[in-house]
């Protein structure tokens, strides 16, 4: 049992790319293309014909998910920081999808710490990235001396530790409750899993797709502002 | 099982982006473009509807205007009619009367010249009775009868030949 685990843990190579000695490309990249595929053909098949007038049930459906993903994103984000909506949006759907994949029987690309690890690199360029824009190179740097110049190595290493916090707590939280329901699969495979999937693949696979993004979202705005 | 690889960590990194720029032109795009349209949309309408009302709203006071100018016109060439009517019958009357007058001139005239032509007649008969009555009174000098009793007579007879005339008038 424990082997079986230790193989459904571990992240497999997908394939090599036969140059400088072989690149392995790893399971969780392959099904982060197909995530994409997926979510790109459901936007085009959404947004197919739009129209300004009478629109049909599909672009109402696609009226509505943007409009609910910007107010959604907006509103954590405040005013200041509105534009960085549509990628915080891309994220969101990305994680939920990722985590909710184990339902169709791929390993969600979550589990692999690569993913989180570029999730959250991602989230601080983005974060310090905005603070930059927002108050210029000389105000941003003096904003890590705020309120009080000792607090400074803290706000330093804040830099470090709120990715690794974000990367940490999603690939945490994917791995536990995937490791969990291999276990319940293994021990009852009928019925019972799909009890606990509900909560461990669907429900902690949203909320933690919601809280990666509303932290960065928050972390985004206080650093605009 | 913690396995991190650089290259997988950068393919994840640029697949994020390729999603991120790929959703923005699918689908944040051109679904904004569509509700900014519509936006716009409804608030030209608005506006083209406020016209319309502005419009309608002028047209409504320049009818009032007009109606407003009718109602004077119509006073004004009621009282002109009136007025007319008015001078037109003072110039029948004056007319009728003019002709009135003339004809009862006209009437007067002709009775006056009836009665003269009545007089000259009565003169006549006067002195075709004075002759009778001198032819009788040189008769009646043969006669017994007194002077006196012939111009009795005569009176008699004059006033009756008068009532006649006058009966038969």
């Amino acid at each position: 049992m424990a082997e079986e685990l230790q193989r459904e843990l571990h992240v497999d190579t997908a394939f090599t790319v036969p140059i400088f000695g072989g690149i392995e490309i790893y399971e969780s990249v392959v099904i982060t293309w197909l995530i994409m595929a997926v979510l790109v053909a459901l936007a085009i098949w959404l947004t197919r014909g739009l129209k300004v007038q009478n629109p049909g049930k599909r672009q109402v459906a696609a009226e509505y998910i943007v409009t609910w993903l910007d107010q959604f994103t907006a509103g954590m984000l405040g005013e200041k920081g509105k534009q960085y909506g549509p990628y915080l949006a891309t994220v969101l759907i990305y994680i939920g999808f990722a985590n909710l994949i184990g339902i169709f029987g791929f390993k969600p690309p979550t589990k692999d710490l690569n993913v989180t690890v570029a999730l959250a690199l991602m989230s601080i360029i983005l974060i310090e990235a905005a603070g930059i824009r927002a108050r210029g190179p000389k105000k941003w740097l003096r904003s890590f001396a705020e309120p009080v110049a000792v607090v400074t190595p803290i706000n330093v290493m804040e830099i470090f530790i709120r990715p690794l916090s974000l990367c940490m707590r999603l690939f945490g939280n994917v791995i536990g409750s995937f490791v969990i329901m291999e276990l319940i699969k293994m021990l009852i495979p009928v019925g019972v899993p799909l009890v606990f999937s509900f909560y461990f693949d669907i429900f902690d696979g949203l909320i933690q797709a919601y809280v990666f993004v509303f932290l960065t979202s928050l972390f985004i705005q206080e650093a605009v502002e | 099982m913690l396995r991190i690889d650089a290259v997988n960590l950068v393919c994840i990194v640029i697949n994020l982006l390729i999603l991120y720029f790929l959703m923005r032109k699918f689908l944040f795009a051109p679904v904004r473009a569509v509700l900014k349209q519509r936006e716009e949309l409804i608030s030209n309408s608005f506006a083209e509807a406020d016209g319309v009302r502005a419009e309608a709203d002028a047209l409504k006071k320049k009818y009032e205007e007009s109606l407003g100018d009718l109602d004077g016109e119509r006073t004004r060439a009621m009282a002109q009619t009136r007025e007319e009517a008015a001078r037109e019958y003072d110039r029948i009357v004056a007319q009728a009367k003019d002709q009135a007058d003339h004809m009862v001139e006209q009437a007067r005239e002709q009775a006056e010249a009836e009665s003269r032509s009545r007089l000259q007649e009565a003169a006549g008969q006067i002195a075709d009775l004075v002759a009778l009555a001198s032819a009788r009174m040189n008769a009646a000098t043969k006669s017994a009868e007194s002077d006196s009793a012939i111009y009795d007579r005569f009176i008699k007879e004059a006033a009756a030949q008068t009532m006649t005339r006058q009966k038969e008038e």
